[in-house]
């Protein structure tokens, strides 16, 4: 028992409290960052490794860009909020800042396949009245306005664009005794050159085609979209009955191309197709190392062997690596299949200063920016005008020019919360096909068809 | 659910205590309840609050962007019964039960090894390993998961000594990430039964010696069953690390190309952040939760079979 | 680390024959075995962060101190700054409401003690995952989504551990010495302080380095809770290099061994008291 008797008044006890209350209430008023005290602050958040070719690069643009913006509008000034990690974790990322208006950004640069459930959630600006006032968007041609504009309004501009082709190794073709420069008009073309590499040309993969999940959201856009969207049959949701489709003539002969593939031993190493990174593969490693003779791969590697961003430099890039437009499965006019998504600007609903963040956007769509940024992240500009600069054209000959040519052609994926899901089951098909060659096309539809009814239930998939 | 009982019962202990007041106790412990008020409101509001949050957020339609971020609705029994029907959740289920039994066995048995061989051992030998297995222990699980990544792909050092193409990583994944967990979970293993070893009494052993009995034999039926309370702990408190090692698979291989590496808290975490379908995603969460709520008590159990004071003088 | 005592296992004869000297050599070879395969992941680590040419691949390095020099500089400097004001944060919340807490519930009159015990124990089974949208929400509503606040909520992930931990060190805390403080009227925090504290220094020691090691080590929670770039802890800025378009392997692995240095270093410095407090515990690594 405590042999002084009555309870001593709680005067420690009550410092401990109201030190740790205060120590909270501190760390709670601690402010993010600088203050600006008279000028409108503009937040723009961006990807400060994923986007561009280099980190460096990154960085430089953006600092040009907040200079010129501060410059040109002294009463204002903009604040960066770099969002690290891939394509999914500025996605995920920037789904929670969105969440509250104290940490919306005011401008964002967001990938175009998420733009329309941002704008389900009523997250962006409508920005009719700003672009008409613009002199560069009326240069976006239709199909890349529509990228942007849900309801007849348009929430969001394009930074640039991604679209796939052929790149194939010139030297290796030569030894093989294939036509140089060559122009596939067929699958099968693609297929029969395949073989004849790796019948003639050891030691080196015959055609790179991107499987597996580790890829993520891209994995579509740069991997088996393109065949899907070159095929007889490229529908991924139906519109009119509301069903993602699981099994149809265009899957199969997209599956049936990757089981030709992998089946015959055509195929990349899967330590590299499951890469945490498969997408810089080819650009960073098996093409200027000479290690590939064909590859389905994304516009974006043209620029990246110059010596300006040298990921890595290859100084015969040019004369040994050509390119040509994925063709139709069975040749059909156009004979060009390509995906199209790329990078928007938007600006938040919620923004207590839209003239400003509006102004930003202006900045970052200039020609110096746009032609920049185009060939730093290895983008097609959205204006037609940029994309045919010759600047632009001559920063990765011959890709950059084919590039600009085929985004017309090109078609976007379902921009659809559950896209997703269908995105996955598909990977996870062309990823046991590497994996297990023997795989059958039956086996592979059988997964995709599995893995979106069992998320998203029967009365969501269908047969065509 | 569990903390909503507990918040439950202390909130009514606290009201029972009142009105016993003048029956059993002099008065209120002021004193005691001021110091435990840091511990108490930090847990209840950074803790329990938002682990109910989460168990609530498990029945409804929240997702992480769309017209349901932000005003969702109570769905009910709705991703309950979508639970039943997702047989990658009964595949999530059977992954991690596999991961989990196969790193406690893995732990105890490396962790053990480590134990005994160390006793007998030479000085500088028994500080060398022991030193490099706690580091082991000690990195972070992303350093973990980027040596082990390294260590399995193809050219990695471990394809030195595999057949084929040398990418163990891919074409096992499950038994990589499993070997990576032990590895960077035997060195605490081998502290705990360490000490267990340290404590078992050697009038015990030495009789058995001289009862001529072999070395192995006496391992096994005089040793083991007398560290069989300290194995145990090991056993649960693995479990229960292993379950919360989130980090480790999914940077290493985000759930494997066909799901192979999907153990419930990957799962929980693509449903959530991936497919953007956050309640159904807390409510694989919540399995967690309750799988990782059966373990904890059962190691409560036998944590509390044992008085105190014993277990503290034994090991220091 | 250093029992030096053999219970368990048969006690050595005096002299040693060659069959002990063989069972001798033979313990020593499989230990060292061990401690081998131990080491071999680490080996790519040591090399490609002196290697010009890293890649996923281990091949002998074209040696070059840039890595290292790099890992210590720029970006990667200030995440090591970032991510020990975070651990620092974690451990003095932690260890202070563990102390406090753990003194009360060892010593004090606490209602339902036993049960609130049993729920502390139950906590620390739980996976932080699950409360990190919850703890997002909640944060973001209050303006916390930045390093501090992140530390705090890492700290309170360890506390019931440290609880746990540091209510079992106190317990074996001898009364008397406590009742003879009190006779000399010392207040309730002087006893803390300066008698039961010190005596149960391996148990509060513990507690303190799981809560350092377990908010160094925290992914997930910073993660989704710090958006400012300037506030970025280590493992954060490790996952952004291997996702980013030019990954440079060399810097990775340099930075890693930079990051995970503090750690072993603490394990150095204190596996003294850290061993002691070590005995049929546990700790949940985030």
């Amino acid at each position: 028992m405590h042999p002084v008797g009555t309870p001593r008044m709680p005067r420690p006890y009550v410092k401990i409290a109201s030190l740790l209350g205060t120590a909270l209430l501190a760390a709670s008023m601690l402010p993010a960052s600088g203050l600006a005290a008279d000028k409108t602050i503009v937040t723009v958040a961006y990807s400060p490794t994923y986007v561009f070719d280099t980190n460096d690069l990154a960085a430089k643009w953006w600092a040009s860009v907040k200079d010129q913006f501060d410059t040109q509008y002294p009463n204002a000034e903009m604040k960066l909020v770099p969002i690290e990690g891939n394509y999914d974790d500025i996605v995920n990322k920037l789904s929670l800042l969105y969440r509250s208006p104290a940490t919306t950004p005011d401008v964002v640069q967001i990938p175009t396949p998420v733009v329309a459930q941002w704008v389900a959630s009523n997250y962006l600006l409508p920005l009719d009245s700003y672009v008409a006032n613009t002199d560069w968007y009326k240069d976006f041609p239709q199909v890349i306005r529509d990228e942007g504009t849900f309801d007849g309004k348009v929430y969001a501009v394009s930074s640039g664009e991604n679209d796939s082709m052929l790149y194939y190794n010139k030297d290796m073709f030569k030894k093989a005794g294939l036509p140089v420069p060559w122009n596939p008009q067929n699958w099968d073309d693609i297929l029969s050159a395949a073989r004849q590499i790796h019948a003639k040309v050891p030691d080196v993969v015959p055609m790179w085609l991107m499987a597996g999940t580790t890829a993520g959201s891209v994995g579509i856009e740069m991997g088996a979209g393109n065949l899907l969207y070159g095929s007889s049959d490229p529908t991924i949701y139906d519109e009119a009955t509301q069903k993602w489709v699981v099994d149809s003539v265009g899957l199969r002969e997209t599956l049936g191309f990757y089981h030709s593939i992998y089946s015959e031993g055509l195929g990349a190493k899967l330590s590299d197709l499951f890469s945490p990174t498969p997408h810089t593969v080819p650009v960073t490693d098996i093409i200027p190392n000479q290690k590939v003779a064909i590859v389905l791969g994304s516009n974006f590697y043209g620029g990246q062997w110059g010596k300006v961003v040298c990921a890595p430099c290859w100084d015969k890039a040019t004369e040994v690596e050509g390119v040509a437009p994925i063709p139709h499965v069975k040749g059909q006019a156009p004979n060009v299949a390509t995906t199209v998504a790329g990078w928007d600007y938007a600006v938040a609903a919620v923004t207590p200063h839209p003239k400003e963040a509006f102004d930003a956007v202006n900045v970052l769509s200039n020609r110096r920016n746009s032609i920049d940024i185009a060939n730093w992240a290895g983008f097609v500009p959205g204006s037609s005008k940029f994309a045919n600069d010759p600047e632009l054209i001559d920063f990765g000959p011959p890709v950059n020019e084919l590039a600009s040519k085929i985004i017309q052609y090109g078609r976007i994926l379902p921009p659809l919360p559950d896209f997703e899901v269908w995105s996955k089951g598909l990977q996870q098909a062309t990823g046991t096909m590497a994996q297990h060659p023997e795989t059958s096309v039956d086996d592979a539809i059988g997964i995709l068809k599995d893995y979106v009814t069992n998320q998203l239930g029967d009365d969501k998939v269908e047969t065509k | 659910m569990n903390n909503a009982v507990v918040a439950a019962a202390s909130e009514s202990g606290k009201k029972v205590r009142l009105r016993k007041r003048s029956a059993d106790h002099p008065g209120v412990d002021i004193p005691g309840m001021v110091l435990l008020l840091p511990a108490a409101l930090l847990l209840l509001a950074l803790f329990v609050l938002p682990v109910g949050y989460a168990f609530y957020l498990g029945f409804t339609d929240i997702t992480l962007i769309g017209p349901t971020a932000v005003h969702f609705h109570f769905t009910g029994i709705k991703n309950v019964l979508r639970l039943g029907r997702d047989t990658l959740f009964w595949k999530s289920l059977w992954l991690t039960a596999v991961f989990l039994a196969g790193s406690v066995v893995g732990v105890t048995v490396v962790g053990m090894a480590l134990a005994v061989l160390m006793q007998r051992s030479a000085a500088w030998l028994r500080a060398g390993v022991g030193a490099v297995s706690i580091v082991a222990w000690m990195l972070p699980p992303i350093t973990v998961a980027v040596v082990w990544y390294a260590f399995t792909t193809t050219d990695g050092a471990l394809s030195l000594v595999t057949p084929g193409d040398g990418d163990s990583l891919n074409h096992f994944p499950m038994l990589v990430v499993t070997l990576a967990n032990v590895w960077a979970t035997a060195g605490f293993s081998m502290l705990i039964l360490s000490s267990g070893l340290r404590a078992v009494p050697s009038e015990v052993i030495e009789a058995a010696v001289m009862e001529g009995a072999p070395r192995w034999r006496i391992f096994t039926s005089v040793t083991l069953p007398i560290m069989r309370p300290t194995i145990v702990t090991n056993i649960l408190l693995v479990t229960l690390l292993s379950l919360a090692n989130f980090a480790l698979i999914y940077i290493m291989t985000a759930g494997g190309s066909d799901n192979s590496t999907d153990i419930l808290p990957v799962y929980s975490y693509q449903q959530g952040f991936v497919f953007k379908k956050l309640g159904y995603g807390a409510l694989l969460g919540d399995v967690v939760v309750i799988i990782a709520t059966v373990f904890a008590y059962l190691y409560v159990r036998v944590a509390r079979q044992r008085p105190v004071r014993t277990r503290l003088a034994d090991g220091v | 680390m250093s029992g030096n005592g053999t219970a368990g296992v048969a006690p050595k004869a005096e002299t040693t024959s060659p069959v002990q000297k063989r069972a001798a050599l033979l313990t020593n070879l499989l230990l060292a075995c061990l401690g081998l395969l131990f080491l071999a992941p680490m080996l790519w680590l040591f090399l490609a962060s002196v290697d010009e040419h890293a890649s996923w691949s281990l091949s002998l390095p074209t040696f070059t101190l840039d890595h290292l020099a790099q890992a210590i500089s720029g970006r990667f400097l200030w995440a090591l700054v970032n991510t020990l004001y975070m651990a620092l944060v974690a451990t003095v919340i932690s260890t202070v409401a563990g102390t406090l807490g753990g003194y009360a519930l060892s010593r004090r009159r606490i209602p339902m003690r036993d049960g609130l015990m049993v729920a502390v124990l139950f906590l620390t089974g739980i996976p932080i995952a699950i409360m990190i949208i919850p703890v997002f929400q909640m944060f973001s509503s209050l303006g916390w989504l930045s390093l501090i606040p992140t530390g705090v909520f890492l700290g309170v992930t360890s506390l019931p551990f440290a609880l746990w931990l540091i209510k079992t060190a106190m317990d074996s805390v001898p009364k008397e010495l406590e009742e003879a403080a009190q006779i000399e009227r010392a207040g309730v925090l002087q006893i803390i302080l300066y008698v039961t504290a010190p005596l149960a220094l391996p148990g509060i020691a513990a507690a303190a380095i799981f809560s350092f090691i377990s908010a160094w080590g925290a992914f997930l929670v910073p993660l989704v809770l710090i958006s400012d770039a300037n506030e970025l802890p280590g493992p954060i800025l490790i996952y952004g290099q291997i996702s980013a378009s030019q990954t440079h392997y060399g810097d990775i692995a340099a930075f890693s061994i930079v990051y995970s240095l503090p750690v072993v270093v603490l394990y150095i410095l204190m596996s003294r008291p850290f061993a002691g407090g070590f005995l049929m515990s546990g700790a949940v690594k985030g």
